[in-house]
């Protein structure tokens, strides 16, 4: 049975799998290794997913949505296309079915293992709901893996020599991750993880979108979502500029602005300063959780494409005084990781010295009562049972007990964090616990948590009077699907239509040619109307021969009039 | 079993004898497959590692480590604690002048492994050739001055020199330097705390100092952290909520005295009696002043009895006279009572009343301070 291993990222996703001895990708529907992770709805009510969708966010930016990996485990998040509405685990599934298609087409059979990629600092309900994600599309997920622990297998298995401990700055679209990795005769060792999770490639193109608009004098309340969302692909794509040129010239791409407008790297760095500044509290506590010092690290690796900015490698740089190494192609590692962990998990020959093992990135525990607080303004206190950076799999048991005369019933409120007060730490879940009558601190309960390799953490409370035992599978309260709910949106995804994977060339020259005519004005937007609606009757032909010419003349056009767009 | 049965190795300090054969030893317990094997296999091969050469002769004798997993991890709790004391003995003795020297170290070596210069590296190698001796010498000097003058201070701009300063990038030095200002600043007892947390704001949005409150806590204390960064959230919390509490009780549960809840009683009778009397005046404004007078006792008894259920099921979590007085009523679980339960709890209340003079006294002689009518609807009053 196949397993395919799946990149599920903020921006871009990629899908993978092993075959004779190396991990390989899958190219998408367009030739193409990366898919983003853009859905839209189309004007017969269609789904698109990825690089025609991604035109879409421009010219229909309400029908078409980005970003939702940040909004994965969050409750009550609905997105809005159209008339329909989406959760984040359903745009997802949609993601992860259309790089299933892809993966079914490209390997000729049926796919229903993989396993998938998340952010090491993704908590409890951020995994499951990834997890149930994939089982949306139709997918079992055999094991969920940390995005940089795959990125480490890469570097371990090819670039690395033995014994070598390294570093790994995971920086994507929208989260960031380190992890600290040892690698000795074929045995991956992760000792220390951390992250965080809303800083990423997004959050500085927002930096420079919120530059642009102050610089204009734009109040953000009065762009209309097409406009902002021209700004933002302008911007973006300066962002990427920057990486290679000092300075970066943007010729008008909003009204109120007049003149070329120009931005270079320093003035980039200077307002991203926040930022960077938070790049390092995950690394100096990886660090020292993992009890060493920057020199005795032997390779930092950057992983993701955010790390390609200038600005990042320069800091890690300064921070490390080496020069980190990145030799792999960023946005593609993590998925190539993926897929070892797939022939990992396939039992491959190949793979049958490999051992990996991973840690718990936060600890985790359970609120008890804090006999200090006389005023109620602290709170219960926190007390933790797995300890972060713990090895998992894990399983550790405690024993806690009652705290009044004739208490009837326990609660166990479970929570993620490092605070010793519990009101500063994430709630998990609870679970009610019945004991017997009896004087204070008779009743005793065993309290174990279980933490799998996939991340996901299991509680089992026994009364030790009664020898009850109650089991909770952590669901975090809020982001909570009961079984009816999972049936309804199994169902309402079934009854989507994709576009059918054939034309999906036809339709990114369509997408990319309606965001053209969005962004330009006079007579070159007469033209890509007028081209647009000859490609169109062509497409209505049926003349496979004819829209085959057609489709390549019109990307030409297409081509030479991006060349001639936003940047002097 | 001893670590090294399970490790498959005579006693050793080679690290690299102990993670080859942890590796080996790996194969058969691979993490996913034997989950329980493998979890006592790392504890062994992480209590091989911290092993010194002196212990080695001792530990074939004591073959006592047990099986079950708890307990080494306890184990090895203990161990790490030593541990701690141990560093901080050393930190102690080196306390003036750390780290500066095998930074120093490191630059040399890293300079040789250079070999490709791409323009980055150049830039690199300016920084490179930073002194962090004489620059930590600077910085502290100007650290130090400011300080001096704690309402200079308090202005971002006095230490911009903080972020143009280069060596700062470096980690051990940043956070060398963290802790040092952190202490300097605990050590202004002069200034008055205001003026400390003031300074503390400033200095923690360059160091970052909210995002690492467990790790400073670590180091200082909790309650020297919480006396310089206080508890914003904490604070926001309780100016924003005197009346309304929780839906779940928190903290520890003291019952509140017969005295205070009789006095929460008659501030509400106060209160009907009030809203009686309003109520007098209006209808005898209207002219139905003979009908309304006559039955102003039976009619405030059913106001209460209609009333205070719904308070009592509210956020406010009781009566007006209970709020005041900073009491709440909950269920035994130290819930909010929901609207059934709190009208049960008010027919209770009536009820027992009915004997009134009997049950006062016996509600006063009622040691553990529940009263009869919450020992009937299960229900019971609490300190907020």
């Amino acid at each position: 049975m196949r397993i395919i291993g799946i990149d599920l990222g903020t921006t871009n996703s990629a899908c993978s799998f092993w075959k004779d001895g190396k991990p390989e990708l899958i190219p998408n529907r367009l030739y193409k290794l990366l898919t983003p992770s853009v859905v839209g709805v189309d004007d017969n009510g269609e789904i698109i997913v990825g690089e025609a969708a991604k035109h879409r966010l421009v010219s229909h930016p309400s029908f078409t949505t980005s970003v939702f990996k940040r909004y994965m485990g969050a409750a009550g998040y609905q997105c809005q296309l159209g008339k329909r509405e989406f959760s984040s685990v359903e745009l997802s599934s949609i993601v992860l079915r259309s790089l299933k298609e892809d993966a079914e087409h490209h390997l000729g059979e049926k796919i229903t293992q993989a396993v998938i990629s998340v952010p090491a600092y993704f908590n409890d309900a951020q995994r499951k709901a990834t997890k149930l994600a994939g089982e949306l599309a139709g997918l079992t997920v055999e094991r969920l893996i940390n995005e940089p622990t795959a990125a480490a297998i890469v570097y371990g298995l090819h670039h690395i020599s033995d014994g070598a401990q390294f570093l790994i700055l995971d920086m994507g679209g929208g989260t960031f991750d380190v992890s600290l990795v040892e690698y000795f005769a074929g045995v991956l060792e992760v000792h220390a993880s951390s992250g965080d999770n809303f800083l990423g490639g997004e959050d500085f193109l927002n930096i420079l979108v919120q530059k642009y608009l102050d610089d204009h004098r734009i109040n953000e309340k009065n762009i209309s979502s097409i406009e902002r969302q021209q700004i933002i692909e302008a911007l973006n794509k300066a962002k990427h500029q920057l990486t290679f040129d000092k300075s970066v010239t943007i010729n008008s791409i909003h009204k109120a602005q007049d003149k070329p407008w120009t931005i270079d790297r320093d003035t980039f760095e200077q307002f991203a300063k926040p930022l960077l500044s938070r790049i390092q509290t995950p690394i100096e506590r990886t660090l020292n959780d993992a009890d060493i010092s920057p020199s005795d690290i032997d390779e930092v690796v950057l992983v993701g494409g955010a790390t390609r900015m200038p600005m990042f490698r320069s800091l890690i740089s300064k921070m490390f005084r080496r020069v980190p190494s990145g030799n792999i192609n960023p946005d593609l590692v993590v998925a190539m990781g993926v897929a070892i962990q797939a022939g990992l998990k396939e039992k491959n020959k190949d793979l049958d010295d490999i051992v990996l093992t991973d840690v718990c990135p936060y600890t985790l525990g359970v609120e008890i009562i804090n006999q200090d607080d006389k005023n109620g303004k602290q709170g219960g206190l926190f007390m933790p049972i797995i300890d972060r950076n713990s090895i998992v799999p894990t399983s550790i048991v405690k024993t806690l007990c009652t705290a009044s005369n004739n208490q009837t019933k326990l609660n166990i409120s479970i929570y993620q964090g490092e605070s010793r007060l519990v009101k500063n730490n994430i709630f998990l879940g609870e679970l009610d616990v019945n004991v017997p009558k009896g004087p204070e601190g008779k009743e005793t309960i065993d309290v174990r948590y279980s933490y799998d390799m996939n991340g996901l953490l299991e509680v089992d409370v026994n009364v030790n009077s009664t020898n009850k035992t109650y089991q909770k599978n952590i669901f975090n309260h809020s982001g909570l699907l009961s079984e009816k709910e999972l049936t309804t949106s199994k169902a309402k995804l079934a009854r989507l239509k994709f576009h059918p994977r054939e034309n999906e060339a036809y339709r990114v020259l369509i997408a990319r040619a309606e965001k053209l005519y969005e962004i330009t004005l006079g007579s070159k937007r007469t033209y890509i109307g007028n081209i647009l609606s000859q490609f169109e009757q062509v497409l209505e032909s049926q003349d496979l021969t004819k829209i085959d010419e057609t489709s390549k003349k019109f990307k030409s056009i297409l081509d030479e009039l991006e060349q001639q767009g936003m940047f002097t | 079993m001893s670590c090294w049965n399970s490790l498959c190795i005579e006693p050793t300090t080679d690290k690299i004898a102990i993670k080859k054969a942890y590796a080996c030893q790996l194969k058969t317990h691979k993490p996913d497959e034997d989950p329980e094997g493998f979890a006592i296999l790392h504890a062994h091969y992480k209590q091989a590692l911290k092993t010194k050469p002196q212990t080695i002769k001792t530990s074939e004798a004591q073959t006592v480590v047990p099986a079950s997993i708890i307990e080494t991890l306890r184990a090895e709790k203990l161990k790490t604690e030593q541990n701690i004391i141990e560093q901080l003995k050393i930190e102690l003795s080196k306390a003036e002048k750390p780290i500066v020297q095998y930074i120093h170290e490191t630059l040399s070596s890293n300079n040789s492994a250079n070999n490709k210069k791409t323009e980055q590296e150049l830039e690199l190698e300016t920084s490179n050739e930073l002194n962090f001796e004489t620059e930590w010498r600077r910085l502290k000097t100007k650290i130090d001055h400011v300080l001096t003058t704690p309402h200079k201070a308090i202005h971002k701009d006095n230490w911009s020199f903080l972020g143009d300063n280069e060596a700062l990038f470096d980690i051990e030095f940043k956070a060398y330097t963290s802790s040092y200002v952190f202490e300097k600043l605990l050590s202004l007892t002069k200034t008055s705390r205001q003026k400390q947390r003031a300074i503390a704001v400033v200095l923690g949005t360059f160091f970052r100092w909210t995002d690492r409150k467990d790790l400073l806590e670590a180091q200082f204390g909790y309650d020297k952290v919480l006396h310089l960064l206080g508890n914003s959230k904490s604070e926001e919390k309780q100016n924003k909520s005197k009346w309304s509490s929780n839906k779940f009780h928190q903290g520890p549960i003291i019952f509140s005295s017969y005295y205070r809840k009789f006095a929460s009683t008659s501030i509400d009778i106060g209160l009907i009696a009030i809203a009686q009397y309003c109520l007098a005046l209006i209808t005898s404004l209207i002219g139905l002043e003979h009908f309304f007078l006559e039955y102003a006792l039976i009619r405030g008894v059913v106001m209460y009895l209609f009333l205070a259920p719904i308070f009592e099921a509210s956020s406010l979590q009781g009566t007006p006279g209970k709020c005041l007085l900073n009491i709440k009523v909950t269920n035994l679980n130290g819930r909010r009572l929901n609207i059934f339960h709190a009208y049960w709890r008010n027919l209770c209340f009536v009820l027992s009343t009915a004997g009134f003079k009997i049950t006062l006294w016996i509600n006063i002689f009622l040691k553990d301070g529940i009263l009869l009518h919450d020992r009937f609807s299960r229900s019971m009053v609490i300190r907020r």
